[in-house]
């Protein structure tokens, strides 16, 4: 591949990081903050009305719901680039993840992750693959099990595992989403279900694993 | 309130939360009734066509059929429906896209109370509305300039916080008929801008009261 092509991939891809952290917030904290504004301006009508007992009401549901903006903000925030990632490497910031999504929902978790020889680009892009997959897994679920595994291939390169047992997939723009994070690294990509469990699997070729 | 008739409004708004908070806040005005909701496009079309209600208030970013498309099936099957886009986009391609697909007014999700109600009223009226915080996002040219004068500028902040031109001309201590001329050139200047009959006449009724 010549130096322009990769710099032109490299380009689209971050155009494309962009868009998504863009969704996320569009689709979350943005819509989070909007009712709240809502709730807080009908909280206020009715204390003028006199109306406190209902004014009281509203406050405590805007607060629910000030809570709920503020979480998926943090969980935005640290799924960007966790310090954890570099610092102590995928295994514990997966760990750490998958706890804080699933986890505390109720999701028993199975994790055996295998990082050696995986470069530092491709654990942050494995990661966001990870916290893609997790994060449908909830929303449809909550699921009874999550399943994460990376496993070197013989060939040298690296295969990811994610499987949940979460109620069937309904957004078929986030499975868009991880297949176009694949060919943005150059790997190959499936999403199945056998049974009552979903399973996304990507693998890397070796020089996109050690990058 | 005898003398204000009553306004029947369907919410499509995909996400509950919204939805949630604008019948909370739609619930403090007697006059305003909501007759139903929509998590997508097509069950706010279906629902549009079943209870007529007088305006839809309707999100854009929507899964299966987006709220412009579901704009554009309201206004074909149920003329009598009028359509208010609430979404949280500030984008100037966004509503001149919503108010091309046939709907009244655009209004933004955090909008205070009485935008709102103002808004819901005068698309119902047949009128046509912009939220006033769009305003300024409008008023900057392609080439990233204010394409309007200070004064101009002012004289617009006070038209959209709801003043008068009687209001404005006192406020800012000069005639009526200053005030109008600097109307007909801002609008002149706007229109010239957006280049978009709709948003243009958007503007105008959401300036002249």
């Amino acid at each position: 591949m010549s130096d322009d092509h990769l710099l032109a991939q490299r380009l689209l891809a971050e155009r494309a990081e962009r868009r998504r952290i863009a969704e996320q917030l569009h689709d979350g904290p943005v819509q989070h903050v909007a009712a709240l504004s809502q709730m807080l301006d009908a909280a206020v009508h009715a204390i003028e009305d006199g109306d406190v007992p209902a004014g009281k009401r509203v406050v405590a549901r805007a607060l629910a719901v000030a809570r709920d903006a503020a979480e998926e903000l943090r969980g935005i925030v640290a799924g960007l680039e966790p310090v954890s990632l570099h610092e102590v490497g995928l295994s514990a910031a997966v760990a750490e993840l998958a706890e804080r999504t699933a986890g505390r929902r109720g999701a028993a978790l199975t994790l055996a992750i295998e990082e050696e020889g995986v470069g530092e680009g491709a654990r942050s892009s494995l990661f966001q693959v990870i916290r893609e997959a997790l994060d449908q897994a909830v929303r449809r679920g909550p699921p009874e099990h999550v399943s994460i595994s990376l496993a070197p291939t013989p060939s040298g390169g690296v295969e990811l595992l994610v499987s949940d047992d979460a109620a069937p997939e309904r957004r078929q723009a986030v499975i868009d989403g991880l297949a176009e994070r694949a060919a943005e690294l150059n790997g190959s990509f499936e999403a199945s279900r056998d049974g009552r469990w979903t399973t996304i699997r990507l693998v890397l070729p070796p020089s996109a694993a050690r990058l | 309130m005898a003398d204000t008739p009553e306004i029947t409004v369907l919410i499509a708004d995909d996400h509950e939360v919204v939805r949630e908070g604008l019948r909370l806040a739609l619930l403090r005005s007697p006059h305003i009734r909501v007759v139903g909701e929509a998590p997508d496009g097509e069950t706010a079309v279906a629902l549009a066509e079943r209870r007529r209600p007088d305006v839809v208030v309707m999100d854009l970013r929507m899964p299966q059929m987006d709220g412009i498309e579901a704009t554009e099936e309201i206004v074909a099957r149920v003329p009598d429906t009028r359509v208010l886009v609430f979404t949280a986009y500030s984008e100037r391609a966004l509503l001149q896209r919503g108010l091309e697909s046939g709907a009244h007014g655009y209004v933004l999700k955090e909008a205070p109370h009485e935008t709102l109600l103002k808004a819901i009223e005068k698309v119902a009226a047949g009128e046509s509305f912009v939220d006033p915080a769009l305003i300024p996002s409008l008023t900057t040219g392609r080439d990233g300039q204010d394409i309007l004068t200070q004064r101009e500028r002012e004289i617009l902040q006070l038209l959209a916080d709801g003043m008068s031109n009687a209001d404005v001309a006192q406020r800012l201590f000069i005639s009526q008929e200053t005030v109008k001329s600097h109307v007909r050139h801002i609008l002149a200047k706007l229109e010239a801008e957006t280049r978009t009959q709709a948003v243009a006449i958007a503007l105008r009724e959401a300036m002249i009261d």
